[in-house]
């Protein structure tokens, strides 16, 4: 049988000749061929996408009712903006990376979405633009587009009514993540948004690799095991005598300590280790992948 | 194919070895050794020392009381407790700590001063608490520790933990989350709302978040305690020969026995509590700012190693 079957070169070749490259072959990367997975993936995915902002958007505004509810509109000053923004960051963004390889997951989808005709590699590098890029700006956007009018609201309400002390506009100025403070003193600096960025990062890669690795209820199986692997963490710091100082060096508002040996520990940890997780994540695709 | 072929075939084919999860399981192990290595001694030069300070002894002759002005006030959501230990030491020392994520002051300065007000030693800070504190107005750094002699008779602070080392005989404390113990004859104990300017509670709901003043009265023989707002607790009261409670309305009491309630009914000559208006003085306006504006002499807040 194998005798009858064309060469792979050949195969490719004549599927290129009709502009539809099915298979990688030896390229690892193919600039035409990541714009067509991403618009198969995009033309796919949409519905899903806008679905899952729809939701967030909703819980958002949900959650502003309550809070702005009971703190009589004081809930918004800039430093609850912050923590409104990652919090959701971190929930919803866990759960988007957690379903971007759910169609490998469902029998009736998973045949389909194994043979995309791309690399591994151009699979995955979709997955971080798609995931650690697209979506974070995305929710960006709508955390602004929600929060924004809000700010408006209650800065007129708060001026119309009675208090004993008038709030400071400047109290609560808009978050935008990653903008410059207005106040020097703003609960979150530059250093530590870019922490919890990264953080966000690592995280996501563990969603995307658990949800690569774990055959069924995929989400909540990476749920549990994350939450397992932060109750040990949180031990092993108390019986180590962890020092935040050394752990959150880059994030800290003081400048860092000149050491070397301390730079080299938050490379360590702060750009290999999510690094490594992104990697494992590749590996799990790739071992996934039909030979 | 005969049965010797069969038996020299190769057994069966390998699947592909996983790296995932050996991989993972790394990464974990990675992470975990980090976590442990910042526990090394070799790091510990970079924990957050207390900044300690001192007011020598001899600059202190008559001074019996003492005043922190700029503490968390009702701007601020959260204020850490000071312990204030008093008696046993020769001089006032006090430690100072910064927020983990706080900005050192700018040029260096100090964070706080000293000065001498007739009788009482005022402990200020360089910039007003509410101004530095960002929302939800958090401080940068705050007092941990002040070590007092035994010649204090009058405190005023915003949240603090006071413990008499020696045996006292007149003390009396007014802040807005306080507790008392120790061996001190006899104890006033005040509400002061706000952090340094003695006003009225301005928000409801802020009320009776951590307004609080606490006694544990073992070894105290009079207490007095007037309260506006918040609660109030009284613990270990078996010493207690005389309780007067002045409290408003609002306030929320807690003894540890009934019996200290008689001692209250008592002292009020039938009446179970009295509440004198804060106007009059409960919140300690009386005690502390209503004597004459003394002249401020800048006093030595030297550091200590």
């Amino acid at each position: 049988m194998s005798a009858a079957r064309p060469p792979e070169g050949a195969r490719t070749a004549a599927r290129q000749g009709e502009g539809i490259p099915v298979s990688a072959g030896n390229v690892p990367f193919s600039w035409r061929r990541f714009a067509l997975l991403a618009r198969a993936h995009g033309a796919e995915q949409y519905r899903q996408y806008l679905a899952h902002m729809l939701v967030t958007g909703l819980l958002y505004a949900v959650l502003l009712l309550f809070a702005l509810g009971v703190s009589r509109l004081s809930a918004f000053d800039t430093g609850t903006q912050s923590g409104f923004y990652f919090w959701g960051l971190y929930l919803t963004g866990f759960v988007f990376a957690g379903r971007y390889f759910d169609a490998m997951a469902r029998r009736e989808s998973a045949l389909l979405a194994l043979m995309r005709p791309a690399s591994v590699l151009e699979k995955w590098l979709l997955c971080l633009l798609v995931v650690a890029v697209a979506y974070p700006l995305a929710y960006t956007v709508l955390f602004l587009a929600i929060s924004w009018p809000v700010q408006q609201v209650v800065l007129a309400a708060q001026a119309l009514m009675e208090r004993s002390s008038p709030p400071n506009p400047a109290d609560y100025a808009l978050f935008v993540p990653l903008l410059r403070a207005q106040k020097p003193a703003q609960l979150l600096g530059l250093p530590q948004q870019w922490g919890f960025f990264i953080g966000l990062w690592a995280l996501q890669a563990l969603a995307v690799a658990g949800s690569l690795y774990f055959r069924r209820a995929a989400l909540l199986k990476t749920v549990a095991l994350g939450f397992a692997l932060a109750v040990l963490t949180a031990l092993l710091c108390v019986a180590a005598g962890a020092r935040h100082e050394v752990v959150f060096a880059w994030w800290a508002r003081r400048a860092p300590a000149a050491d070397p040996a301390v730079h080299a520990f938050n490379a360590l940890l702060w750009l290999v280790l999510p690094a490594l997780l992104w990697w494992q994540a590749y590996v799990h695709l790739r071992e996934k992948e039909l030979p | 194919m005969t049965a010797t072929n069969l038996q020299a075939a190769p057994s069966r084919a390998r699947a592909p070895r996983k790296w995932g999860p050996g991989l993972f399981a790394a990464t974990v192990g990675l992470f975990w050794l980090l976590l442990a290595l910042s526990g090394r001694d070799y790091f510990k030069k970079l924990e957050q020392a207390d900044q300690r300070y001192a007011v020598t002894a001899a600059q202190l002759e008559g001074v019996t009381r003492l005043r922190i002005e700029g503490d968390g006030g009702d701007a601020q959501g959260y204020w850490p407790t000071t312990r204030v230990l008093l008696g046993g030491a020769p001089e006032v020392s006090l430690s100072l700590r910064m927020r983990p994520d706080g900005q050192a002051a700018p040029g260096g300065q100090a964070l706080m001063s000293a000065a001498r007000e007739g009788d009482t030693l005022v402990l200020r800070w360089a910039s007003p608490r509410d101004q530095d504190a960002a929302p939800p107005r958090r401080p940068q750094a705050w007092v941990t520790e002040i070590v007092l002699p035994a010649q204090f008779q009058e405190l005023a602070l915003s949240h603090a933990a006071v413990e008499a080392r020696t045996a006292v005989e007149r003390l009396q404390v007014s802040g807005r989350s306080v507790s008392v113990e120790g061996p001190i004859a006899r104890l006033d104990l005040l509400t002061r709302p706000g952090g340094g300017a003695c006003q009225p509670y301005p928000d409801r709901a802020r009320r009776s978040r951590d307004a609080s003043l606490t006694v544990t009265a073992r070894g105290m023989q009079t207490v007095r305690i007037s309260a506006g707002a918040g609660e109030v607790t009284l613990r270990d009261s078996e010493d207690l020969q005389r309780l007067e409670l002045r409290l408003a309305p609002a306030v929320a009491l807690s003894v540890d026995r009934a019996g200290a309630l008689a001692l209250g009914r008592a002292a009020a000559g039938g009446h179970d509590f009295r509440w004198a208006d804060p106007e009059e003085g409960a919140c300690g306006r009386a005690a502390m700012a209503g004597r004459e504006a003394m002249p401020s002499r800048p006093l030595d807040l030297a550091p200590v190693r």
